[in-house]
């Protein structure tokens, strides 16, 4: 009985769009394909993500308005970083990820997306980058002087470790 | 003009701008108007331990009289690690964490991590498990629902109108403690299906208050929301466009109160929200009275699918076989659910043992947080008080 | 009697008033604003909780009495002293009874609303000594409203200054026993009357001083111990000072209708405190039910439509008085030919 307003794009349509879209831009190389539990998935340059961004936001057929969540995760010894954008008029996800090494610096994106600003901030405190063009760059959840929690390398203490 | 025209550095905060955080031209600035009023501004530090901040955040505003011409938010005190706990937890014990972190409804927490797990596991869910997902998905929004518009009262000044929100909530909470013995932190949700059965007497409470359930929404509605003094504090105030609303991110009530029509149950729908028949309700002013009321609205939709999954409930088993220690396939997965808040989306990446190897939780609030923030700049102390109770943060959430 | 020795008497008299009217008051609050709100108040000490008070005074009387760093010290101290001691003059307007008046004076009114005037000069100076920006927006929002309600509370009173031709409150009250009660004529004037009142008293919904959900506690954040106690009683001692001129001015005082002012007796105080308990009640109710007024609201409420309808309709009031007292014996003929009256 679900009877959602909005006709959801299929997601082979919505890769020859993106792909069609990305033959006008100055992007460099990257993947798309449909993961099975995720979608449509974009591998792409860090450097090359907020071009994607701008692209997908403005573009009249895909209308990604939302940007609904943006965090990183430490895999393969990296930092991958993803984007969860959504079109509520076309009712379809994409997943952008691009992979960053470790203490590399973070371009932020919240021009694009103003969802943006505060997930940026915890994204680099908790990964240890470096956060460039945002207004307030600061930490948002611990102080100064904690290790990057969310990597792998920075281990929970056990009782024992604390208390000897 | 420009975002950022007319924005007056107060020295402590960035050197740049922030998007969003702009002041009005005309509001005592000395060299516009040489009749307007010149004071010194001072800082004023809301929270952490401030009544109306609902949790712990702190606000540190700058303060022209009472119009307030910038402000921080300052998040953090009730950061656990959940995220980071994660890593060390089995996929059964994960329903444990994030029950603490959106400790006012947790059963749509619950869910969006066994969503999560069983797309990766590739689990099949029975179908009467499904079914109470949805019940006490719903009854708990409801609970948190109340939980929510009471404070609002309070923040207003109307503390009449609290303890009869929680006389409401009362009877959620008794059934939620009767299916899962837990009122708060149920870990009631797990992969592939969910703890316990429905029970008579948790039908009957239900069934009890579906009886006076619009009688007593009614009760609400004339005492706040048809109160002029109500609504001279909330109409217009704290006012979130649509635009706005879309580039912040805004989901679930947040972005319906201010006019998309957007409900994951409806667009998304996951567990057994395709059978049911329910109306999706937006408002068109984004303010504050829309979200509030937005909000009532939701309530009485979400007592008709109680009602649904009463009546139409299937027989058959409550959970599906599963290993003692699930071990799921390398990948990654996202659940996402409409919680209370808004949108809760947890990802799951697995490395094919028996504890995943990231999980996020998007707390819909942090995103909230953002837009509170944005709207800050040019209201009134007495207003962004009420306006910053309006999104509903959750700080276990947030700060997670 | 010695004169001195009867205003010592009298002052001790008020003082006992005051205090079990406080005690009273607070019972009263935690017991109807419990009811309004679904929960049950006091209940352990004695039964139905009326012992409850005393555990609390003791807790007043017993905590550290501490002062804010970097506060003006004496200023601090004085503050509370300043909220009470007017209301305490107050006190000694109030009509109770047939010459059961401390201060039987010709300006009773005027004097009585002055007194109550100067509170909150004390409670910006609480607000200002406290060193905390909190405390400080309290104070200043008490000041502004003070201009905004003071003015017509002035103006509802002249109707009644009017029909009683006096400003002593004891004649007014008689001037009433011998007609009818001024809520009838002045109904307009009572009811402005009675929101003035509340703004006076900072309650809910015009509690913008205090407003414990934006400024904590406002202007009495800092104060602990029996300062803080002297704050509240002062603040119920004003309840009962403001609803007994309300009764005095507008409900007929300590007299019933219908029974001779002379036989009243000691039945006088009586019925002047249930009349008063009453208006406080009316209050409560108000106090738990509505939202809070934002003080610009306000500032217009009360300059842009209570002080114009106040004039306009004290003149409007005065007029028609004059011409119902010039056509008095003509307009009572004419009712008698419509009615037929009795011959």
């Amino acid at each position: 009985m679900g009877r959602s307003p909005y006709i959801a794009l299929d997601n082979q349509t919505l890769i020859d769009l993106v792909n069609a879209l990305f033959d006008d831009l100055d992007i460099g190389a990257y993947q798309i394909a449909e993961e099975s539990s995720l979608g449509v998935v974009l591998r792409l340059d860090a450097e090359d993500v907020l071009d994607a961004l701008q692209a997908f936001r403005d573009s009249a057929e895909l209308q990604f308005e939302q940007l609904i969540d943006l965090f990183g995760a430490d895999v393969r010894d990296l930092v991958e970083v993803t984007y969860r954008l959504r079109s509520l008029t076309n009712n379809i996800d994409i997943v952008l990820k691009c992979e960053l090494p470790y203490d590399a610096s973070y371009s932020s994106v919240g021009q694009v997306y103003a969802a943006a600003w505060l997930p940026e901030r915890e994204l680099c405190e908790m990964f240890g980058l470096s956060l460039l063009n945002h207004p307030n760059p600061k930490r948002l959840l611990t102080t100064e002087g904690l290790p990057p929690f969310l990597r792998k390398s920075t281990a929970i203490r056990t009782k024992e470790e604390i208390w000897g | 003009m420009g975002l950022t025209d007319g924005y007056i550095n107060p020295g402590w905060l960035s050197p740049e701008p922030p998007f969003g955080i702009t002041v009005p031209r005309n509001i005592n600035r000395i060299a516009d108007d040489p009749l307007q009023l010149c004071t010194d501004h001072y800082l004023l530090n809301v929270g952490p331990q401030h009544p109306s901040t609902h949790g712990a955040l702190r606000v540190i505003m700058e303060l022209d009289g009472e119009r307030i011409m910038s402000g921080e938010a300052h998040i953090g005190q009730l950061h656990r690690g959940i995220e980071k706990l994660a890593e060390h937890r089995r996929y059964h014990q994960l329903a444990t964490l994030v029950d603490r972190a959106d400790y006012v409804s947790g059963i749509t927490a619950e869910t969006a991590v066994a969503l999560a797990t069983e797309q990766l596991a590739d689990i099949e869910v029975p179908e009467r498990a499904q079914w109470l997902r949805c019940l006490m998905a719903e009854v708990n929004r409801i609970a948190s629902h109340y939980m929510w518009m009471g404070p609002m009262g309070l923040d207003s000044g109307a503390m009449g109108i609290f303890l009869y929100m929680q006389r409401d909530r009362e009877a959620f909470i008794d059934v939620l403690e009767e299916m899962t013995g837990q009122r708060l932190m149920f870990n009631y949700v797990r992969p592939g299906g969910v703890r316990g059965d429905l029970t008579p007497r948790a039908e009957q409470l239900l069934r009890d208050y579906l009886k006076t359930g619009v009688k007593r929404m009614q009760e609400h509605w004339d005492s706040l929301f048809e109160s002029e003094l109500f609504q001279v504090r909330t109409k217009d105030i704290g006012v979130l466009t649509r635009e706005q609303a879309l580039s912040y991110g805004a989901t679930g009530f947040v972005l319906r109160a201010s006019g998309v029509d957007w409900d994951l149950r409806r667009d998304r729908p996951y567990d057994a929200y395709d059978q049911f028949d329910f109306d999706v309700m937006t408002r068109s002013n984004g303010d504050i009275f829309d979200r509030m009321v937005c909000r009532l609205d939701e309530v009485r939709q979400s007592l008709r699918i109680i009602e649904q999954c009463l009546d139409g409930m299937p027989e058959g088993p409550i959970s599906a076989k599963l290993p003692k220690v699930l071990r799921v396939p390398e990948g990654d997965a996202c659940g996402i659910v409409e919680s209370a808040r808004g949108e809760v989306g947890i990802h799951i990446y697995s490395d094919g043992s028996d504890k995943p190897l990231r999980m996020r939780y998007r707390p819909p609030t942090l995103y909230s947080l953002a837009m509170a923030e944005s709207l800050l700049p040019g209201m009134l102390l007495a207003d962004a008080i009420v306006g910053m109770g309006s999104f509903d943060f959750c700080f276990g959430e947030v700060d997670r | 009697m010695n004169a001195w020795l009867q205003a010592v008497l009298w002052v001790l008299m008020i003082l006992v008033v005051m205090l079990a009217n406080g005690s009273l008051i607070i019972y009263m609050l935690r017991k109807v604003l419990g009811a309004a709100h679904l929960r049950i108040g006091p209940q352990e000490l004695g039964p139905a909780g009326i012992f409850q008070l005393i555990p609390d005074i003791i807790k007043l009387l017993t905590k550290e009495d501490r002062h804010p760093n970097n506060s003006d010290r004496w200023l601090y101290i004085l503050a509370p002293i300043i909220i009470f001691l007017p209301v305490l003059v107050a006190f000694g307007f109030l009509p109770f009874g047939y010459r059961m008046v401390a201060a039987d004076i010709n300006m009773g009114i005027m004097m009585m609303i002055a007194f109550i005037a100067l509170v909150p000069l004390g409670v910006f100076a609480a607000g200002w000594a406290s060193h905390n920006k909190y405390s400080l927006i309290g104070a200043i929002r008490s000041i502004a409203a003070t201009i905004t309600y003071e003015i017509p509370l002035l103006l509802s009173v002249i109707p009644v200054v009017i029909m009683a031709g006096s400003l002593n409150l004891s004649e007014i009250v008689l001037a009433q026993a011998n007609s009818i009660w001024f809520v009838i004529p002045a109904l307009p004037s009572a009811i402005i009357f009675l929101i003035c009142a509340q703004m006076e008293t900072n309650q809910a919904p015009f509690d913008m001083t205090e407003a414990e959900g934006e400024l904590v506690a406002g202007f009495s954040t800092e104060y602990s111990a029996m300062r803080f106690g002297f704050i509240f009683l002062a603040e119920f001692a004003g309840n009962f000072v403001l609803a007994g001129l309300a009764v005095t001015l507008f409900l007929g005082g300590w007299t019933l209708p219908g029974v001779d002012p002379a036989t009243m007796g000691i039945l006088a105080p009586v019925v002047f405190v249930i009349k008063t308990y009453a208006v406080i009640f009316l209050f409560m109710m108000v106090r738990g039910n509505f939202s809070r007024f934002r003080i610009d609201r306000l500032a217009q409420m009360g300059w842009k439509r209570m002080i114009p309808f106040t004039l306009v309709w004290t003149i409007v009031f005065a007029i028609g008085y004059r011409a119902f007292q010039l056509w008095q014996p003509s307009l009572g003929s004419l009712l008698t030919s419509v009615f037929g009256g009795g011959g």
